[in-house]
């Protein structure tokens, strides 16, 4: 039995109730949903539309073990139901139990395999899991199957910021904001793809807009705050050393390297010290400055805190 | 199978239980360990974060594999001093060693980090590295040394001939 086909008739009582209970989880009053769709299952304690609807308020105020109390309630009156497969799969994986994450959401997915969104939350569970590249394929794949996808956008973002295709994660981010202006993660991804390529005030101007429209987001001022930390001039150029070594093999292993390499050389070639000396002291100096940078910074923003 | 099919085949094993990892390094920084203890120490160090991220068959490999590198690299470092290819002088064999400690440590950091992120998903920290990052390193550094020592005596390598070069 379908929620739709359990709550079916507009005069019945708990088809009023699932679409409040659907309106109010989709303008976020979650209290007002969870108790439109607790009266809905007293007139029908066997819609699993009514439960997953409960879930959703729940999942909206992080209650995850209730969440999948009435998930399961769900499935157990209709197992092949996708969306209350899928939200199981998105509660399990908050709750840490991966596995159990990964089945319900493939569950969800052999049931519906053209539901785009389920491949979006796949991808979510592989690159929670440390699966970056099936986590990418799956972005891909749910971007194929639905192109306006805002989410597949932001999410592929963020798998460009990690493979440090910067050109890639900001087209990406800013066509994610563009389908989806008013989410918040759109912002946070198009800052995370500027931070990557190295704009970082940029970045921090994205997300204090982002943080006018929804001050409360702690992720996001978090995220604000990393972004002032690199647009402080003690911190801004180590952060620019980081965003060039980290496209490097290697990474900042690299010029390390090439430094005790090219001392090697200039010692058996016997190159002049007072050219080499200083290069090899700078370089030193330099490299002194980038271990101790993160802790310089933390000591300067006590001494300027920052300003939004 | 399609390339869709392949797509919906689990990744995650029955193992991959991450609220039983017992607290693992950060595995970014254990590449530095390893350049500055050499393979043997670094090696030590990985297999004790794999077995902290649920992995142990992955600690045994890699244990394993530390002291197997480490043994040839013992017993290179011999050879080329007993032909005189190099001298107890020579920085190529010393650095050449922390250099490739360091580019396995990349590597096993990557293979790491995704059993760590699913970790740090749950909002713990990460157990301190420095202290027990010294303490493993310079043990198993001296390990390194006094094996190097043995393998010189064994082969009979002329030490005052190497310096000598």
């Amino acid at each position: 039995m379908r929620a739709e086909e359990s709550v079916g008739r507009e005069s019945d009582p708990a088809a009023r109730a699932f679409e409040l209970a659907a309106s109010w989880n989709d303008a976020e009053q979650y209290e007002r949903a969870e108790k439109a769709a607790t009266e809905g299952l007293a007139h029908a304690p066997q819609a699993p539309g009514l439960l997953l609807q409960r879930a959703r308020s729940n999942v909206g105020r992080q209650r995850w073990r209730r969440a999948a109390e009435d998930l399961h309630s769900a499935l157990a009156i209709d197992p092949e139901y996708a969306p209350a497969l899928l939200m199981l799969g998105v509660v399990q994986s908050q709750l840490a139990r991966y596995v159990d994450a990964e089945q319900h959401i493939l569950e969800a997915l052999r049931i519906d395999p053209t539901w785009s969104y389920a491949y979006v939350a796949y991808g979510d569970l592989m690159s929670r899991t440390g699966h970056d590249a099936k986590a990418a394929r799956l972005w891909r794949k749910a971007l194929e199957l639905d192109p306006q996808s805002a989410e597949a956008h932001q999410r592929l973002a963020l798998a460009h910021v990690e493979e440090n295709d910067t050109a890639r994660a900001v087209a990406h981010a800013r066509k994610g904001l563009e389908l989806d202006p008013g989410d918040i993660a759109g912002s946070a991804s198009l800052a995370a793809s500027l931070l990557t390529s190295g704009r970082a005030f940029r970045a921090r101007q994205v997300l204090r807009e982002a943080l006018s429209v929804d001050p409360s987001n702690a992720q996001l001022e978090e995220a604000w705050l990393e972004a002032d930390r690199c647009c402080r001039w003690i911190y801004f150029p180590a952060y620019l050393f980081d965003v060039v070594t980290r496209r490097l093999p290697g990474k900042q292993f690299l010029p390390w390297a090439v430094f005790v390499g090219l001392s090697m050389v200039a010692r058996q070639q016997e190159w002049d010290w007072r050219y080499w000396g200083p290069i090899s002291i700078a370089y030193v100096a330099f490299c002194i400055y980038t271990w101790i940078a993160s802790w310089l910074v933390g000591l300067w923003i006590k001494l300027v805190p920052p300003k939004f | 199978m399609t390339e869709d099919d392949e797509l919906l085949q689990p990744s995650l094993s029955a193992d991959f239980d991450v609220r039983k990892f017992d607290h693992p390094w950060d595995p970014s920084n254990l590449p530095y360990a390893a350049f500055f203890f050499g393979p043997l120490a670094g090696g030590v160090l990985y297999a004790l974060n794999y077995k902290r991220l649920g992995s142990p068959r992955n600690a045994r490999l890699c244990l394993a594999g530390s002291v197997l590198i480490s043994l040839v690299a013992i017993a290179s470092i011999a050879w080329l001093l007993d032909s005189g290819v190099i001298t107890t002088k020579s920085r190529v064999a010393r650095f050449g060693l922390q250099g490739l400690s360091a580019a396995v440590g990349l590597a096993l950091s990557k293979h790491q980090r995704g059993r760590f992120r699913a970790w740090e998903q749950l909002g713990r920290p990460p157990r301190k590295l420095l202290l027990p990052a010294l303490g493993i390193g310079l043990t198993f550094a001296l390990v390194f040394s006094v094996l190097l020592v043995a393998a010189l005596v064994i082969f009979d390598v002329n030490l005052s001939a190497a310096r000598a070069q």
